[in-house]
């Protein structure tokens, strides 16, 4: 067993667990948006920052994976933390504005505006749909694509994919609402060739007359 | 089964549910209910913490099955499985988060009602429920191709690169396909001649395959020479994979139709094999080992051709390598002493996966291919005499989880009593809900997890596919007093499972008719269509039915 403490209160939990465990079996609230229960911790949206007061500086560390150290002193709620978790919410409100969930959290913590450009995109790249897909699923029909300010949830290549099983557990799991299934199977009705693992629709041959193919190539055949 | 000892775990989330629901209540009633050992209430039952008490508590109180009355099994069941000591057919979900206390905040007393019924579903469900037995075979490890031009030697020579034993078949005298005089000088030649003299291809030139029998992992493929220079003669071969490469269709190719049928496979309208593909989740279907490639597939030029052979190698590699092929679908099988050999469920099967067996002395015997069977439930709602069953979903533990549904009535929780909300006194309606886990239920369990609220007098039943919608279980349910019900299920083409919601449609339509000649009003029963990512809708259509079977 480890004891630290989390807010001056004492806290035993067995060896491995994480400071958010930890918190959550002493009922302290620390708010998360990337986290989930049944998949591996991913810490990437900040939310749930807590302060290490006697350990590397104070710094900030991610609850939902930091694990738990004997006589680690915890902070949840001291400045330095809403600073940091204000920022984060004020980021996410300007890329997803109009999600409720954000706009409530954003409004625990204060925040009532962002001061940037507001995107209309509910997307808060918290990875867990794709995470679902992948650990829940077991299909790994979507990843997150590009880097910085480009990055987002795709399929291969951008091309609507044939991977995906349509069940749903993306849309489930989005905190955000921002994804549907069309947006990952394009799905379309008659005249789609499901060629190699992605549709896509097709016509007439102009050239022969007879044959059927994909609507892309038409033009070049012609030429 | 009498001696099953289960052990119920109550979450409270958190507090996400237990803000909603009386989980206190939820453990005191449910520890009454028929056939559980034990009950316990936790702060979060999926947390290293909670799976570790569940696991510590198994042993200690003889536990074999458990229910955990928490969230959607959609998104935690797996969690579950991966981590408690019990085997992951005897762990059930009872939804009482997303099917309950976010749905019905502003009701939480029958909420609660609602969650002690979702449990004594669990309970009744699973109390009944056999593990499956594990379905496996070995995969014989060499490969058939079929076609012998670009595709079929690009995937050929992939293969047998990689030292898997390749039987290449060809219609023609020669290898090449559709390749031209220069195209076979530059280049592709040098790969004619690697076929050709290659250590691990066999190459059979003026061949045709004539039949395909065994099952996966193991198809026995005939092969008939056809040339003039020697008639007849048919050889066989065990193989674990085969790359249909048989180039694009022609209106002169007789033979096409006749490989489809002996594989299995869909051909389109062109003429084209679109790819072998299931809608299901991996574990829950045996890979076939049939890959199609090049121009079979889709107007392909040269190079497309190649890359598309070159990934079906690897795909019909990986599947060979393996050496085994396993089927975690709960298969269907059939009593021999019940089967009539009436054929009826032969083709119901959306997977070809029933055929009649001829037997001594008696009518003939339906047999299901355990590795083609992915657990619909088409032939156990088709069969006239209930000879077929699943280990999962069986009668029995639909039949339990509708009693369990409705009994409650007049037990434990006393929420339908409650004078409505209208003023006028007495009881509540009662609506059945089954939803195709596809899209029925996952749009429930959507419209959860989005808060959306819908009638508190619903009853959910999460079934694998609309073909399991049973009009037995239906007749049974309003026999026990269900004021409704309701049944969701996948858009017409939407079905993973072939068409079980063209089934259903049928079923139902057939039924209403019934039940109309019988002087039962028709509307108490209704199928539509929902979309899994449109919980409005579902919320919509269910509201509106609750209404109607209210005011009948």
């Amino acid at each position: 067993m480890i004891t630290l403490t989390i807010d001056g209160q004492e806290v035993q939990v067995k060896e491995g667990r994480t400071i958010l465990e930890a918190a959550r079996q002493q009922g302290i609230p620390i708010p998360t948006l990337c986290y989930h229960e049944a998949l591996a911790p991913f810490a990437a949206c900040r939310m749930c920052l807590v302060e290490l007061v006697n350990r590397r500086n104070g710094a900030l560390a991610p609850a939902c994976a930091y694990p738990c150290e004997e006589g680690l002193v915890v902070r949840t709620d001291s400045e330095k933390v809403r600073r940091s978790r204000r920022m984060t919410i004020e980021l996410l409100l300007a890329s997803a504005a109009h999600v409720p969930l954000i706009q409530a959290m954003a409004e625990d913590l204060g925040v009532e505006a962002p001061r940037y450009s507001t995107e209309p995109d509910r997307c808060i790249l918290c990875g867990l749909c794709v995470r679902a897909c992948d650990e829940i699923v077991g299909v790994h029909a979507i990843s997150l694509v590009n880097r910085g300010i480009e990055k987002r949830v795709s399929p291969p290549f951008h091309i609507a994919s044939n991977a995906c099983i349509e069940c749903g557990t993306c849309v489930l799991i989005c905190p955000t609402g921002a994804i549907t299934l069309a947006d990952i199977t394009g799905k379309n009705g008659g005249g789609t060739v499901h060629a190699w693992q992605s549709p896509f629709d097709a016509t007439d041959c102009q050239v022969c007359g007879s044959y059927y193919q994909p609507s892309q190539l038409e033009k070049e055949v012609a030429r | 089964m009498s001696d099953a000892k289960l052990g119920l775990f109550i979450c409270d989330c958190g507090g996400a549910i237990s803000s909603v629901l009386d989980t206190a209540c939820l453990e005191t009633c449910a520890r009454e209910l028929p056939g559980v050992a034990f009950a316990q209430r936790l702060n979060y039952s999926c947390s290293p913490d909670g799976i570790e008490t569940i696991t510590t508590a198994c042993p200690e109180q003889r536990i074999d099955r458990v229910v955990v009355a928490g969230c959607t099994p959609r998104l935690m069941s797996r969690h579950l499985q991966q981590s408690l000591p019990v085997a992951g057919d005897l762990i059930e979900l009872a939804d009482i988060r997303e099917g309950c206390a976010w749905v019905h905040q502003d009701q939480p007393e029958q909420a609660t009602a609602k969650a002690l019924d979702a449990i004594a579903m669990a309970v009744a469900r699973l109390g009944l429920r056999q593990a499956r037995q594990p379905i496996s075979g070995q995969v014989a490890p060499a490969a058939l191709v079929i076609g012998g031009g670009v595709a079929g030697m690009t995937a050929a020579l992939t293969l047998a690169n990689a030292g898997q034993p390749v039987v290449l078949v060809e219609r023609e005298a020669a290898l090449g396909g559709t390749l031209t005089q220069a195209q076979r000088r530059n280049g592709v030649a040098g790969r004619i001649e690697q076929v050709t003299h290659h250590p691990n291809i066999e190459v059979a030139l003026n061949s045709q395959v004539s039949d395909v029998s065994g099952t996966v992992g193991r198809y026995k493929a005939s092969l008939t020479h056809s040339g003039a220079l020697r008639s007849g003669g048919e050889r066989q071969f065990d193989v674990g994979a085969i790359i249909v490469a048989t180039g694009a269709p022609m209106a002169s190719q007789p033979g096409a139709s006749v490989l489809a049928h002996l594989l299995g496979i869909h051909q389109d309208q062109q003429g084209f094999y679109p790819e072998v593909r299931y809608r299901l989740r991996p574990e829950s279907y045996a890979e076939r080992g049939i890959y199609v490639c090049g121009a079979a597939h889709n107007p392909a030029d040269q190079r497309e051709t190649e890359i598309q052979a070159i990934s079906a190698a690897f795909k019909a590699l990986r599947h060979l390598r393996a050496g085994q092929v396993s089927n975690g679908a709960p298969v269907a099988s059939v009593d021999p002493a019940l089967c009539t050999g009436c054929a009826n469920c032969v083709e119901p099967c959306p997977f070809d996966a029933i055929a009649m067996h001829p037997r001594a002395e008696a009518v003939d015997l339906a047999g299901i291919d355990p590795m083609l069977c992915t657990g619909c439930g088409n032939c156990v709602v088709v069969c006239p005499v209930k000879a077929i069953s699943q280990p999962i979903d069986s009668d029995a533990q639909v039949l339990a989880q509708i009693e369990a549904a409705l009994r409650s009535a007049d037990g434990l929780s006393a929420d339908r009593r409650v004078t409505s909300t209208n003023g006028a006194g007495g009881e509540r309606v009662r609506i059945l809900v089954f939803g195709c886990e596809w899209s029925g239920h996952a749009a429930a369990e959507l419209a959860g997890a989005n808060r959306l609220g819908y009638p508190v007098e619903t009853r959910l039943i999460r079934l694998r596919c609309s073909a399991r919608f049973d009009p037995i279980h239906i007749l049974w349910a309003l026999y026990n007093g269900a004021d409704g019900v309701f049944l969701g299920a996948c858009a017409p083409g939407d079905c993973h499972y072939i068409d079980g919601n063209r089934h259903a449609q049928e079923r139902i339509a057939t039924l209403s008719g019934l039940l109309a000649a019988n002087g039962f009003d028709p509307r108490r029963l209704r199928l539509e269509w929902i979309v899994p990512d449109d919980p409005h809708d579902f919320v919509k259509k269910v509201s509106s039915f609750t209404e109607l079977v209210a005011k009948l």
